[in-house]
């Protein structure tokens, strides 16, 4: 039976190696005044970047490195800042990793690569464009920016991107797409799933296309859409009332292809699958 | 009289016309004696070469790049065509090719060094181009596993794996527009299933550049 003390004994122990490994982490801030539109680059082998507005006309990133295995090498040339974690002798994936918050102008240009670690930007207005292998990239609240988003399988989450130009391209991670509108969105994805629920805004350019990964569509009624979805060798499903379009580039096939219009078909959709499913529900 | 001071009456003297101190030096440097017997046999060898005309295409091909670059007008005969070139002796034709050769050097300098401040410039904005990638039709199996062999060992799995899935794409891509050569939607996938293998290579030279 446990006693008490060998109770008391366990939590000193624990409090003293977590006491342990924070002592090993180093905090650095950096601090640059920058002019508009400024170009911000974060590379980071290992570990998140977070990536949020600042204040006035100031970037702050602070970075919290988990060993002495990795430094920091960082420039500012006039309006083009680059910070980039670099590993020393004896860093591992763990040991070099390292936390990046990350404040900018609304309005700056933001690059960030990252091996690993989430990826995540919020409420800007400048382009964007992340980059990750297995990184999960979360992107919320943008608007009016050019968004490109790549990873090999990391997943990939857009939320509320509202007149955005927007290219995201996964090897094999899944996308998802919240309220997210044009005038311009292309997804890409070879066998990730694609999830798209949103309207679809009015007068945009849509287009998902996957190899063997499914393409899911969940639109509203009022929906403004011309709808062109087709799979190659999978199926199309289709819970959306459309009406027949007059003119088609194609016959569709029931139950590979289809073809049809929403509302004053304000927006082109185009769904292509090779041999994935494609479903398009009513919200 | 020193070397140098020497050195100025040199064509005099490979012309014959010596000085009483041009002889007095040779008899004292050795060097410059050599010098001269060397520039002699040189003269007296080329005399004895037989003339050598470049064909009218190379004069063509000169002149023509010379008045493009403006160094020299046109010659019109009556009538409107260009005059042919003159024929010219052996040696004589050296400075038109020095300078066209001059030319071709100068333009190659300037184009490198325009090459390597596009590439500095593109490095600012966002949207910075990545690092160049093979045409991703003409890769290989080979290629694909050299590309693995760069990454990191812990993401060498994931992409030995993502690969495969991206070289299916394009298998299957192109099985189909074999059996639909017409159809937009077939030359669509095949380059998609390109620009797929394109970014798994450029995600791995983008991390293999850092």
């Amino acid at each position: 039976m446990v006693t008490r003390h060998q109770v008391g004994q366990l939590a000193i122990v624990m409090v003293v190696c977590a006491a342990t490994m924070s002592a090993t982490d180093i905090r650095r801030e950096f601090k640059y005044s920058v002019g508009p539109k400024a170009n911000i680059s974060i590379n980071n082998e290992y570990g998140p970047v977070t990536v949020k507005p600042s204040a006035g006309n100031q970037v702050i990133i602070g970075a919290t490195l988990h060993s002495d295995k990795v430094e920091i090498d960082n420039n500012q040339n006039g309006n083009r800042i680059e910070l980039k974690s670099h590993m020393l002798t004896g860093a591992t994936p763990e040991n070099a990793q390292v936390e990046f918050e990350v404040f900018v102008p609304a309005d700056a240009s933001v690059t960030v690569h990252s091996s690993t670690g989430l990826l995540h930007a919020e409420q800007l207005r400048g382009d964007l464009a992340m980059e990750g292998d297995s990184a999960q990239v979360e992107v919320r609240d943008i608007s009016h920016a050019h968004v490109h988003l790549k990873t090999l399988n990391g997943p990939i989450t857009l939320t509320n991107i509202q007149y955005g130009h927007v290219e995201v391209t996964s090897v094999g991670g899944n996308i998802t797409l919240n309220s997210v509108s044009g005038p311009y969105v292309e997804v890409t994805s070879t066998t990730g799933k694609i999830r798209y629920d949103g309207d679809f805004g009015i007068g945009g350019e849509y287009k998902m296309t996957s190899h063997t990964g499914d393409i899911d569509a969940t639109i509203p009624a009022e929906a403004s859409v011309d709808v062109t979805a087709r799979s190659v060798r999978g199926d199309v499903q289709n819970d959306f009332p459309l009406a027949p379009k007059s003119h088609s580039s194609f016959i569709p096939v029931p139950g590979r292809s289809l073809v049809g219009t929403a509302g004053k078909a304000a927006s082109s959709v185009l769904i292509r699958t090779f041999s994935g499913k494609i479903r398009l529900k009513k919200r | 009289m020193t070397c140098t001071e020497f050195e100025k009456y040199l064509p005099d003297l490979i012309d014959g016309e010596a000085r009483s101190e041009n002889a007095a030096h040779l008899g004292e440097c050795a060097a410059c004696a050599e010098l001269v017997s060397d520039l002699k046999a040189i003269c007296s060898e080329a005399r004895n070469l037989e003339t050598c005309e470049p064909s009218p295409r190379v004069w063509a091909n000169i002149q023509r790049t010379l008045e493009a670059e403006g160094l020299i007008r046109p010659v019109l005969q009556p009538g409107g065509v260009l005059a042919e070139p003159r024929r010219r002796s052996f040696g004589a034709w050296l400075l038109p090719l020095t300078a066209l050769i001059v030319l071709g050097v100068g333009a190659l300098v300037y184009s490198n060094r325009s090459a390597v401040s596009n590439s500095t410039t593109s490095n600012v904005g966002v949207l910075k181009p990545p690092v160049v990638v093979p045409r991703a039709s003409q890769l290989d199996e080979f290629d694909d596993e050299q590309l693995v062999s760069q990454v990191a060992p812990s993401m060498r799995a994931a992409y030995a794996d993502n690969l495969r899935n991206v070289n299916a794409f394009i298998q299957d891509a192109q099985e189909d527009l074999k059996l639909n050569p017409d159809d937009d939607d077939a030359r669509h996938f095949l380059m998609e299933a390109y620009e797929q293998k394109e970014s798994v290579y450029d995600l791995a030279m983008n991390r293999s550049a850092q």
